[in-house]
């Protein structure tokens, strides 16, 4: 997954938060969390998974409780509340499928996250917003740059100033990002002229990028437009209707819905049958050197 | 174009357009799906600037010196990671709005909000704290650009007021959206009420920030406006 062209990865997670945030249905949002937190598991182990798990299993439970307590529609009563207020079968039902799509929103943002790194959405935004794409560039390229000159700067007042007492870390702090300030800012007036005299600014820019268009990608490609087609033609034929108040209404397991829901399985199983493949492709050239 | 008039083309985008845009969202969408809505329009509401900016072609200067200023946000949400609460980038994004007028404090506050979120995750709060941080840097510029070395005082207060009733309450009613489908008064009053103690502090520690940093960065960052000609009048 990490190594396919950045414009497909992208177009992938694209169907699948829209999908996910658009479509409240309950076996659109189960399929979608279970495959959120397998590409997870295959692309940063169980491990990340778990580290993602611990505070976003708290997060669905605030939600299901945010929901009940705070939402008194709907018709069908489960208790009482001491103000006299209902807890409803309806808004409680509701709470668990909007914590359903936050968990698997945020596990998608974390696959995200793995596979399209900051270079590579720099590349990706290079063609359409140049200059926000190098400004940001630039910055990520200056803040370890930053965090050395703070450093140095502190080290070099502590040698030299003398200063004892309580207030003798926060002066020093401030002596050295008020240092480090000056520093970076006329570095920087002196890296723009140079890139002035190369000749910033006179034609368009071009890009680094180390993608590829290859088979993989053109594979990649047709099976997502496929899939994310069928998916939507699913949803849009109404496999994934759903109505909270006053009383829950989904879309039944009919055939037809069935077979929609299949796509979508499909279309959240992909990072990890890539994933899958790929170590399974890894395993077998180690075992014939 | 003039100083004044960027910083009234860029008011009317951002006090016309958003509303605009959250009407046509509240009524295309009608049935619930505030979370989707709210972060479109969040993201929409992100891009005349940047386009804007991109149209103008911006100089090499200017494109370095804001990103001196994003790093700094973010290398000083770094340094303070242990505590999320007290965290410097307010603080630079107003000076940076202050100093060098409403679009780049914008530009900052949204860049170092993106930017940051690569080191501590991103996620659906993002669109979020660029739109909340991009906002103080506007308002910075709006307040303060015009001035010449604006005073300690009144920095620490816009500081507070901005984060405490701006930035704060904007991700806590972002975060009811977030969670709940339906928006109910109760649910936003709850949220609010839940984020005073968090923003409160986060306020304070902008006004400590401002206090202790202010006039020393914007002497800087005036000395380098002047010296080089750079993001004023004279470019």
């Amino acid at each position: 997954m990490r190594a396919l062209h950045c414009a497909v990865s992208c177009a992938f997670f694209a169907l699948v938060l829209i999908v996910t945030m658009l479509v409240l249905h309950p076996a659109y949002l189960l399929i979608s969390l279970i495959g959120a937190a397998g590409s997870l598991a295959a692309l940063t182990g169980l491990h990340g998974l778990g580290q993602r798990l611990k505070w976003v299993l708290p997060l669905m439970l605030l939600t299901v409780f945010f929901n009940a307590a705070f939402q008194h529609r709907g018709v069908t009563a489960l208790f009482y509340l001491h103000n006299g207020n209902a807890v409803t079968l309806e808004s409680t039902v509701f709470g668990l499928c909007a914590a359903t799509m936050l968990a698997a929103a945020v596990l998608w943002c974390g696959c995200m996250h793995q596979v399209l790194t900051s270079d590579k959405l720099m590349a990706l935004t290079g063609w359409l917003l140049p200059s926000i794409s190098l400004l940001l560039s630039m910055a990520l390229r200056m803040v370890p740059r930053v965090l050395r000159c703070l450093k140095e700067t502190y080290d070099a007042q502590k040698a030299m100033d003398g200063l004892t007492g309580p207030l003798a870390v926060p002066r020093r702090c401030v002596r050295a990002l008020s240092g480090t300030v000056s520093w970076m800012l006329e570095h920087a007036v002196v890296t723009a002229d140079s890139m002035k005299a190369r000749g910033y600014g006179v034609g368009r820019r071009t890009h680094f990028h180390r993608e590829t268009w290859g088979q993989s990608e053109t594979l990649f490609g047709l099976t997502l437009l496929v899939l994310a087609g069928l998916t939507l033609l699913g949803i849009f034929s109404g496999s994934g209707t759903e109505v909270f108040y006053p009383s829950l209404q989904f879309s039944p397991p009919t055939m037809k819905n069935l077979a929609a829901w299949c796509c979508w399985a499909l279309t959240c199983a992909l990072p990890m049958l890539i994933e899958g493949k790929e170590a399974l492709q890894w395993r077998r050239s180690g075992s014939t050197i | 174009m003039s100083e004044r008039a960027r910083t009234r083309f860029a008011a009317v985008l951002m006090l016309v357009l958003v509303p605009a845009l959250v009407l046509l969202g509240s009524l295309v969408w009608a049935n619930r799906r505030f979370y989707l809505v709210s972060i479109l329009v969040t993201i929409l509401s992100l891009l005349p600037m940047l386009l804007r900016f991109e149209r103008r072609s911006p100089q090499a200067r200017e494109l370095v010196i804001l990103s001196v200023m994003i790093a700094l946000a973010v290398a000083g949400r770094a340094a303070f990671s242990f505590a999320p609460a007290f965290k410097p980038v307010a603080a630079v994004v107003i000076l940076s709005g202050a100093a060098f007028g409403c679009e780049a404090g914008f530009l900052v506050g949204a860049g170092s909000a993106f930017l940051s979120n690569f080191f501590f995750g991103q996620g659906p709060w993002t669109p979020w704290q660029m739109l909340g941080f991009g906002l103080i840097g506007f308002l910075a510029g709006l307040f303060f650009a015009h001035r010449y070395q604006p005073k300690r005082l009144g920095l620490c207060i816009f500081g507070f007021f901005a984060v405490f009733l701006l930035y704060g309450p904007l991700l806590d009613v972002g975060s009811v959206l977030m969670v709940s489908g339906d928006v109910t008064k109760e649910a936003i009053v709850a949220a609010l009420a839940t984020g005073v103690a968090f923003n409160a502090i986060h306020g304070g520690a902008t006004v400590l920030f401002l206090a202790l940093a202010g006039e020393p960065l914007l002497r800087k960052l005036d000395r380098v406006k002047i010296k080089y000609g750079i993001l004023s009048d004279a470019e």
